[in-house]
């Protein structure tokens, strides 16, 4: 072989020839064979033989195997394999799983951020979910609508209530065709609780209410017993819900059985099933409104302006327009009560709301029960939103921090031939894992805190088989939505990074990441330092509503209810009872206490004299013994005290209703207010002022006020003033002597403070809830913000490791690692406090008694703010800063 | 018969890779051919008996180092496989058996 010529080559072109037919992954062996062949054969028979022969060789490549290998070759290999292949999908979640594996410390913290963001949000959204749905469980709910009233008084706001006049819905079946039935349900304001007795069993229940006997021709439910056509036809029939009759008889038949309500016999004329049915009407029993009495007087009468005591309820025929009808009312109701309307001097307007919309969206007056508050239901969904987005930020922000290691992957991807789309659905699949991970940790999660956060909530979710539909649409549907707004940013960051850049080391698009992720932190720290913001303003207002000397004594007082007559029989005896015990200081008695305050609005006119116009107004009105101020510590600042023996022309007003008639307060005694109804005039004289208490909630200002003195029978009510004694023992001694006194009726009492809290529970529970998901907020931010702080700690540990060399401090090397997460911090306040200020400013202004906005709030958030978040940052920091330089230098 | 089909060239270079044991490659098994045949044996035909036992499972085959020789390209060495080895085996047998079946005196 030495001594071949230099040129004893074959000819080049049959070499080209010869690539052409060969397939490319052979063509180097087989180049190389025919080339030593060549050479065997230069010297076996010389050069021009040996090239001759070469090219015979090489045309005879031109074969068929060779060349559909080659074709074979072309569409097998050369055609990129689908992105969405088995192979490629099972190759992603490999790598995925190696990925979250290798990275545990940032796994953790992405899946603790996102499990608590995801618990967080399941359970609002199961909780927005249980709020939908009310009153659908009706034949054709959207046919149903209840009439609601509008009063306005000469001069006075719109006021607006759930309730209408009794004659209002026969008005409606009779004149308008449209109109396929009627029903109307009355609750009893003074009566929030009924005494049912069956034999010897004796329990109070509430939410009883009076119906018409078409009752249940709107509204449908499945009768368990009896049927719905005819039950409330009869007078002193009712008709129970199936948890009322468990409660009563147990699993035996309830069905034309006797009960005593209250003082009257009623027969049983039915038994509806309630579970798993959603009403705004949730009533426990209804019963014939052919009672007898004051209610049947209201069921007859032909109030059409006044006696707004009734929820009227109408069904459409199929394919009415619900506003032309709404528009007729007007007309309907200058027909009917035109003179009446005139002699009282109010406006009044009716309105159709559609029954289902009525658990959801109504908030007026004297409701059957509290509906959930639009604003409310908007609130929770904004934070169920706010707190996922900034468990999603924390995914983003450490992809992108972390994305030079996976830059590189990206880069050998790209350069296998990786298009950006399958790169980008790769990281998109990745944070899907993720969060379908946090999915499975948060289900167990919210299971086991469901009766934490129903309280907090004061809600009765349970996980039940009828949810688990609800369950998997919800977590679906987070699992698709959070994966998507984790990862698009990451996936297309990451996936824009050019293969050759990476490969070598540059990275252009750093610093635009880098301002990202800044912002990005500082929309966690906004979210933050305005739910902190929250957490303080609410409990200061809260604690007005504790803490604000409402004008009477609420501590230590017990409230005795009187519901039935055979009770009220011994309320005297029962009284001096109680009066005979040491550690009862007065006991005095009321149709109304403060807080519990439904009692009768009057329209009082005042004239100031005889050539200057009469001025009205409408006052509350409470009937009260002679003790009643003393027992409450009510001052009276003018006139004397109600006796006995005054008849109920004689009356007591608070300052309010001095200022409202613009009396002057030296005149007030003997005053006279003129109450004037259908050519009727009832004059009331003024006996004593007392000073202004708060009678119904902080929410609303204060009105006027006037208290009679009460017939015996209309104490509803007695309030014991006791001493400082513990008040379980005392309620204990009291009930044997009620025990004693009255056997048949059970006792019953409740605390005078514990009854005022229960009108902030909407309050309560949205600083529940704010304080609770600042915390999550909180939480999520700072791992965010911790991880972040471990990643830039690694980054700089070389820096770090040659500042100290050089002389720098652990103090300053904390200062410097710290001071770019604290500047971020400080810009989220003052982005924060603005908006802050905004939404708790509007949030103030529903309650008529509420505090200012101070500077130092917001100071004392952002405080907090930047404290928490130095403690988070500095741990790295610190850790960084004491790293002996030898150990992060030595390497290079 | 349930294994692939083995021509009669196939089964000549198949004999001729496990002859030559490791050292098998394109020119190596045509010149050792063209010495034991005296056939005219082309590069082209023995390449594609290699590839096609290889596809079949007869042989195996790896990429050997760079050499200086051959303009630095490296040789494809073939390698027999048990299956292949078998085969021979078992083809070997049948004609032994037919052998002995043939009535002896119509040869000799």
């Amino acid at each position: 072989m030495t001594e071949q010529p230099e040129n004893s080559s074959p000819p080049k072109w049959a070499d080209k020839l010869l690539k052409v037919f060969l397939p490319e992954d052979l063509a180097e062996e087989l180049q190389g064979d025919m080339h030593e062949q060549f050479e065997v054969q230069v010297e076996e028979m010389g050069l021009t033989k040996a090239q001759w022969l070469y090219v015979w060789e090489v045309l005879r490549f031109c074969r068929p195997y060779f060349l559909k290998r080659k074709f074979k070759k072309n569409t097998n290999y050369s055609d990129p394999v689908s992105i969405f292949s088995l192979i490629m999908i099972r190759n992603y979640f490999k790598i995925a799983l190696r990925h979250l594996w290798q990275n545990k410390a940032f796994t953790s913290i992405n899946l603790l951020g996102l499990t608590i963001g995801t618990s967080c949000c399941l359970y609002m959204l199961l909780y927005i979910r249980s709020q939908y749905g009310y009153d659908e469980h009706h034949v054709a709910p959207q046919q149903l609508y209840r009439v609601t009233t509008e009063v306005t008084e000469s001069g006075g706001q719109p006021f607006a209530m759930a309730l209408t006049s009794p004659p209002i819905a026969k008005g409606l079946k009779e004149d308008f065709g449209e109109v396929a039935a009627v029903t109307r349900l009355f609750k009893d304001p003074g009566a929030e609780r009924f005494l049912l007795k069956k034999e010897n069993d004796a329990f109070y229940e509430t939410k009883g209410y009076y119906a018409d006997s078409s009752f249940f021709q709107l509204f449908n439910y499945r009768f368990i017993e009896g049927s719905p056509n005819r039950a409330l036809n009869e007078p002193l029939t009712v008709v129970l819900s199936s948890k009322t009759a468990q409660k009563l008889f147990g699993s035996q038949a309830a069905l034309n059985q006797s009960i005593k309500i209250n003082n009257d016999l009623y027969r049983i004329t039915g038994v509806y099933d309630d579970a798993n049915v959603k009403s705004h009407i949730n009533a426990h029993f209804i019963m014939s409104f052919k009672a007898g009495g004051m209610i049947e007087y209201l069921r007859t009468s032909n109030q059409w302006v006044g006696m707004n005591l009734v929820n009227t309820y109408i069904r459409l025929k199929p394919n009415t327009d619900a506003e032309k009808l709404q528009a007729k009312l007007s007309p309907f109701l200058e027909r009917h009560a035109k003179e009446q309307l005139a002699q009282v001097g109010i406006r009044k307007a009716l309105f159709l709301q559609p029954v289902t919309d009525v658990h959801l969206y109504s908030n007026l007056d004297s409701e059957l029960e509290k509906n959930i508050e639009g604003t409310f239901i908007r609130t929770l969904l904004l934070i169920a939103i706010l707190i996922q987005v900034m468990a999603c930020i924390n995914f983003m922000n450490m992809s992108t921090a972390r994305s030079i290691g996976r830059a590189k992957e990206v880069g050998v991807r790209k350069v296998m031939g990786a298009t950006r789309l399958s790169l980008a659905g790769r990281f998109v699949g990745e944070s899907v894992l993720m969060v379908s991970l946090s999915i499975l940790l948060a289900l167990p999660l919210v299971w086991l805190l469901m009766p934490v956060l129903n309280s907090l909530l004061d809600a009765e979710i349970s996980i039940t088989l009828s949810l688990i539909g609800d369950l998997f649409a919800i977590s679906g549907m987070l699992i698709v939505i959070t994966g998507l707004l984790a990862s698009i940013y990451p996936a297309f960051y990451l996936s824009a990074y050019q293969a050759i850049a990476v490969l070598k080391g540059n990275f252009q698009n750093r610093y635009n990441s880098l301002s990202i992720r800044k912002s990005l932190v500082v929309a966690q720290f906004v979210i933050s330092v305005i739910l902190l913001t929250g957490i303080i303003v609410i409990t200061r207002q809260l604690n007005v509503f504790k803490n604000r000397d409402l004008g009477f004594e609420q501590t230590q007082k017990v409230i005795i209810p009187f519901t039935t007559k055979e009770a009220s029989i011994h309320q005297v005896a029962f009284s001096n009872e109680l009066r005979s015990s040491p550690a009862v200081k007065q006991v005095g008695g009321a149709a109304y206490y403060p807080c519990h305050w439904l009692g009768e609005n009057m329209p009082l006119f005042y004239y100031p004299s005889a050539n200057r116009e009469k001025i009205g107004a409408g006052v509350w009105v409470n009937k009260i013994d002679e003790n009643f101020l003393s027992t409450l510590h009510i001052p009276l600042i003018a006139g004397r005290n109600l006796a006995p023996a005054d008849t109920n022309r004689q009356i007591i007003v608070n300052e309010t209703t001095l200022r409202e008639f613009a009396i002057p307060f030296k005149k007030a005694i003997g005053t006279r207010l003129f109450l004037e109804y259908q050519k009727i005039q009832e004059e009331y004289t003024i006996v004593g002022v007392v000073k202004d208490f708060n009678y119904r909630t902080l929410k609303e200002p204060l009105r006027p006020l006037m208290l009679k003195i009460a017939k015996p029978d209309q104490l509803k009510y007695l309030i014991a003033d006791v001493d400082n004694v513990a008040l379980d023992d005392f309620k204990e001694q009291i009930s044997e002597k009620w025990r004693k006194l009255i056997p048949t009726i059970p006792f019953e009492s409740t605390l005078l403070d514990d009854d005022i809290q229960q009108q902030y529970v909407a309050e309560n529970t949205l600083l529940n809830i704010i304080n609770s998901s600042a915390f999550i907020a909180f939480l999520i931010a700072c791992l965010g913000l911790f991880g972040l702080a471990t990643f830039t700690a690694e980054q700089r540990t070389k820096e770090v490791g040659i500042r100290k060399v050089l002389g720098a401090s652990v103090s300053s090397l904390v200062a410097l690692l710290s001071k770019e997460f604290l500047q971020l911090v400080g810009i989220a306040i003052i982005i924060a406090i603005p908006i802050a200020w905004y939404a708790l400013n509007e949030w103030l202004k529903n309650f008529a008694y509420h505090i200012d906005l101070e500077w130092w709030m917001f100071a004392l958030a952002g405080l907090l703010a930047i404290f928490i978040a130095l403690a988070t940052v500095s741990f790295q920091a610190i850790k960084a800063a004491l790293v002996n330089p030898v150990k992060s230098l030595k390497s290079e | 018969m349930g294994r692939p089909y083995l021509g009669e060239f196939e089964e000549l270079v198949l004999l001729t890779v496990a002859v030559l044991e490791g050292g098998a490659y394109g020119v190596a098994i045509a010149s050792e051919l063209k010495k034991r045949t005296d056939r005219i044996i082309s590069l082209s035909g023995v390449h594609i008996a290699l590839y096609r036992l290889e596809e079949k499972g007869f042989v195996k085959s790896v990429l050997g180092g760079a050499t200086n020789e051959r303009g630095g390209r490296r040789k494809r060495l073939f390698n027999i496989t048990a299956l292949g080895k078998r085969t021979l085996d078992e083809m070997r047998d049948i004609r032994n058996e037919l052998w002995t079946s043939i009535p002896k005196l119509s040869f000799s």
